[in-house]
């Protein structure tokens, strides 16, 4: 995290990665043709398939699966337990360099980003677009400061539902420091309306492993609630719990059809990228130079 | 180890601190942020092993520290101290001196005195050696070591404080230096015919140490050594105090006319007054309530006002101002008298002619002026006027002055005879033949001198004439010129003596007794054709220095001090003499007497043959300045004050063996000073308890 510029930071991860790849941003459109439909009257005689017409004498409306480029919302924890780094990096700058990168990415193919960034209630939303200066207005968003007194996950996707009308790509940026009741019905909810969504865990490594030397008295963040705690006797029953967690985060994902994908502050982003990228081409359909 | 001061232990209480402390320090001292405690829960802080030991050494250490500065302050000391206070030995010569002057006279200082005095005497154990003093301007003893010694133990203290008790706070002032200088005097002679004990000198100082104490003679004396001085002040209530002096009137002189105008005084009011409004009037013997019309002053504290007394109203028995209004009462009234003026004859013979500067006469007149004291009547007889029966007999003092006639010179003669003294001045030289008449001598010649002109070269300062004048800055007679002077031979005249020479040798001044009487004889004469002597500012002294001489100006000051002697002369014979003091004692007198002391202020009269003589008796004024002086005065002039009061001393101590011992104890402890080891100790304790702190301070957070 040597460059402070989050766009820059951006721009040097996607370059790092885009040459990996070899494959060109500008290959392919989201427009899909999907069937003919007879005409009726009041359709846009734009699109009367004139040759139909020729050869057959009748009147066919082209359809197509979709009319734009692909729409993504970055869904951004930005909560007061994310500004915590035990060692160098911020987890909020660790995940808004993540938002930031996948907008330039998909920005650079034409996609449309747009981004919520949320605590316990949405703070920051804006709406998916492809226009030119777009790309820093989402910048602008994300770096605000990180806020609020708790995380509910529920909220964003809920909200996400209500905004949604195309089949959208929703990538799910949080450390999931919050409970995860009533986080299982909007992501049910929304993969039912056929959206795809993608979850990133941003992992701190002493919240992974809790390694205080001695006793030591620990703030909440979010709460500002202070407990002793005995470090070396709790480790073990931390951990446990912490990857009780997580299992039960998983848990919810599998079962909608998504997975959870840990980034650890102290691995740096652009191999997990690569590694995120490479896993989404192995799974078919050929977009995944989409995404 | 035995310790001086062992109830400084309860300070190893301060021990439990560190360890409560250590206690509480298991709590974390920091707080680390954490993203959220949704997986934590408090636990209660556990002691590791290896914590326990480092803080148990760092305990150890500080616990150490403490016990050590404890100790420190508990003054520990090693061995055992040989006590010198052995029984049956005199080991203290103690010298209690009591202040009795005018300033004690003040309500309830003398009791509190008196109390002190008992403490300093009560301590006292059987081998000591006590004497009770008392001072003012002089000391004197109340009770000797002898007596001391001869009593029986238990009565010594008892039968010291009775004979103290007798003595009562007089009016005089204060000399601290003098008496102190006294008694350590007194205390070197006990220690030298006492016994082989060591000896310990003690003063015991009590005295209310007022400001307007006299401290003369203490600077660098010689103060033996082993020798104490222990201060007991007493002082009680009041210390603001207002205080009335005459001005002007220190030599008994006074201008004319002041017992009609009123006298000026000086009202002074202290620093530390409290009231600023006085009232100054005349009151009558025994009362203190004002008479006539009083005057109203205000004196702010620490300044001092000069005032013209109010007139004197009341009568004859009125005899003292009185200062009302300020806090302190024992020196408000001042006494006064007020001698009439004194009328003496002068006979002047002389047939002089001449007028103004060429007459001697004609400085004679204007020499003889009024004094406050003495009005001079000069009578002037030419050579054919006759004596008046009786003129002679009152004159007091002649002067001829020639040319005079023979009748003068007889005249002379019988004034001489009756005991009285002639000052004669020679003009020419013709007064020869009557002058060896006068002398006894067949002949006497006298010539006119030709050396020209001529200065007083030698002065016999010895006579009681020049006496005065022996003094550089008066002595300087050499710029008068002499024009004139006739040559005499003293040696021919028996008995004459010369008194003052020209520079030719020739005498100036010869004094020739003349049966009872004597007669100066000046070889030239004061007016401007003989000398400058008139026009010298010599000349007036001179003359009233000669008639001092003759007696007929007497030095009777009315005013005196608390204290001072008054001088009254040789009684005569078949004279009887009373002495009469304000308390309306009155002594009579022996005729040798011619010195009286005065010991209290009032009004004294000396009744005789004569007019009766009185005389006014004051406080000094030092005595009024009741403000305690500097509490390191003494101790700055050399004095070996001990700091340690009695009282505290006596209220601790019990028996006098314990007492001795705790001094021998706090002596040895002294010399050992044990307490600066303990406390340096203490220091290196501290010093590598902090390393050691910081050295696990920095390895925990390595770890970590």
């Amino acid at each position: 995290m040597a460059i402070q510029n989050l766009e820059w930071r951006a721009r040097v991860v996607v370059e790092g990665f885009w040459s990996g790849l070899h494959r060109s941003p500008y290959h392919g459109f989201s427009v899909e043709f999907s069937e003919y439909r007879q005409y009726a009257p009041g359709d846009d005689p734009r699109f009367l398939d004139w040759r139909l017409y020729g050869r057959t004498d009748r009147h066919f409306v082209r359809k197509f699966e979709d009319e734009t480029n692909l729409r993504c919302f970055l869904l951004l924890d930005l909560s007061k337990s994310m500004d915590y780094a035990s060692r160098g990096v911020l987890k909020a700058d660790y995940a808004r360099t993540l938002a930031a990168t996948l907008a330039r990415f998909l920005h650079l193919q034409g996609d449309a980003v747009g981004l919520l960034s949320f605590d316990e209630r949405i703070r920051e939303a804006v709406p998916a677009r492809n226009r030119p200066g777009h790309l820093r207005r989402l910048m602008l968003a994300l770096e605000k400061e990180c806020g609020g007194v708790g995380t509910d996950l529920a909220t964003p996707l809920k909200r996400l539902l209500e905004i949604l009308k195309r089949r959208s790509l929703a990538v799910f940026i949080s450390d999931f420091m919050s409970p995860l009741d009533g986080f299982e019905l909007p992501l049910g909810t929304l993969r039912a309306g056929g959206h795809e969504v993608v979850v990133f865990q941003i992992a701190d490594p002493m919240e992974e492993d809790l390694d205080f030397g001695d006793t030591v008295r620990l703030k909440d963040l979010e709460t500002g609630r202070e407990i002793d705690l005995d470090a070396p006797t709790f480790r073990e029953r931390y951990r446990a719990k912490r990857a009780a967690h997580r299992q039960a985060l998983e848990a919810i994902c599998a079962r909608h059809g998504t997975a959870v994908r840990v980034l650890r502050t102290d691995t740096p982003l652009e191999w997990a990228l690569l590694d995120f990228l490479k896993a989404r081409r192995q799974r078919g359909r050929g977009n995944a130079a989409r995404m | 180890m035995s310790l001086l001061a062992p109830l400084f232990l309860a300070g190893l209480a301060a021990m439990v601190a560190p360890v409560l402390w250590h206690l509480i320090r298991r709590r974390p001292q920091e707080t680390a942020p954490f993203p959220t405690l949704m997986f934590l829960e408090p636990t209660p802080p556990r002691m590791t092993k290896r914590s326990r030991l480092e803080d148990l050494l760092l305990l150890a250490l500080r616990l150490l520290m403490l016990a050590l500065v404890a100790l420190a302050f508990a003054r520990p000391y090693f061995g055992k101290p040989t006590v010198t206070a052995s029984s049956g030995e005199e080991t203290r010569k103690r010298l209690v001196l009591v202040d009795v002057s005018a300033s004690l006279q003040r309500p309830g200082l003398w009791d509190a005195a008196l109390e002190r005095a008992e403490a300093a005497l009560r301590e006292l154990t059987a081998p000591d050696l006590a004497e009770v003093w008392v001072f003012d301007e002089s000391m004197r003893q109340v009770f000797g070591a002898e007596s001391w010694r001869q009593g029986p133990v238990a009565e010594r203290a008892t039968r010291a404080l009775d004979a103290l008790r007798k003595e009562k706070p007089g009016w005089k002032s204060t000399w601290i230096g003098r008496a102190l200088v006294s008694s350590v005097e007194q205390l070197e002679a006990l220690r030298t015919t006492g016994g082989a004990g060591i000896d310990k000198l003690e003063v015991v100082l009590i005295s209310d140490f007022q400001a307007g104490s006299h401290l003369d003679g203490l600077a660098g004396h010689n103060w033996p050594k082993g020798l104490e001085v222990k201060l007991e002040p007493v002082s009680r209530g009041a210390l603001g105090n207002a205080s009335l002096q005459w001005i002007g009137d220190a030599e008994g002189l006074s201008s004319p006319g002041a017992a009609a105008t009123g006298q000026r005084v000086r009202v002074q009011n202290h620093a530390k007054s409290k009231s600023q409004e006085l009232r100054l009037g005349w009151v009558k013997p025994g009362s203190t309530t004002l008479v006539g019309k009083p005057v109203t002053i205000q004196v702010p504290p620490g300044q001092s006002r000069t005032l013209v007394a109010p007139a004197k109203e009341g009568g004859e028995e009125v005899e003292a101002l009185w200062l009302d209004g300020d806090e302190t009462a024992f020196d408000n009234k001042l006494y006064r008298v007020v001698n009439e003026e004194e009328s003496l004859n002068v006979l002047a013979l002389s047939d002089e002619t001449a007028a103004g500067g060429s007459s001697m006469l004609y400085f004679l007149k204007r020499a003889l002026v009024e004094t406050g004291r003495h009005k001079f009547q000069l009578i002037h007889k030419r050579g054919g006027e006759a004596l008046l029966p009786g003129e002679l007999a009152a004159a007091r003092s002649m002067v001829l002055m020639e040319p005079v006639s023979e009748e003068a010179w007889r005249a002379a003669g019988e004034f001489l005879a009756a005991g009285k003294t002639v000052m004669a001045a020679l003009r020419g030289t013709g007064a020869a033949p009557a002058l060896a008449k006068l002398a006894g001598v067949d002949q006497l010649p006298i010539s006119e001198s030709t050396g020209g002109d001529s200065i007083l070269s030698r002065l016999d300062w010895d006579h009681p004439v020049l006496a005065p004048f022996a003094e550089a800055r008066y002595g300087d007679f050499t710029r008068i010129r002499f024009w004139k002077h006739r040559k005499i031979d003293v040696s021919a005249i028996p008995g004459a003596r010369a008194m003052a020479w020209f520079d030719q040798g020739d005498p100036a001044m010869v004094e020739i007794p003349v049966n009872k009487g004597r007669m100066l004889l000046l070889t030239s004469g004061w007016h401007v054709e003989d000398s400058q002597l008139a026009l010298s500012s010599k000349f007036v002294p001179l003359l009233y220095r000669v008639l001092e001489w003759s007696g007929v100006i007497v030095d009777q000051p009315t005013q005196y001090r608390v204290g001072a002697e008054v001088s009254i002369g040789p009684g005569k014979e078949g004279e009887t003499r009373r002495w009469s003091a304000p308390g309306g004692v009155e002594t009579v007198l022996a005729s040798e007497v011619s010195r009286q002391r005065v010991d209290a202020p009032g009004i004294y009269q000396l009744s005789g043959a004569g007019k009766p003589r009185r005389f006014a008796v004051n406080l000094a004024p030092a005595e009024s300045r009741i403000e305690p002086m500097p509490s390191d005065e003494l101790e700055r002039l050399g004095v070996p004050v001990k700091a340690v009061p009695l009282e505290t001393k006596t209220a601790e101590a019990g028996s006098s063996e314990k007492r001795a011992m705790q001094e021998a104890v706090a002596e040895f402890e002294g010399r050992q000073k044990g307490w600066r080891w303990f406390l340096a100790a203490a220091i290196m304790v501290l010093v590598v308890e902090t390393l050691l702190a910081g050295w696990f301070g920095t390895r925990t957070a390595v770890a970590a």
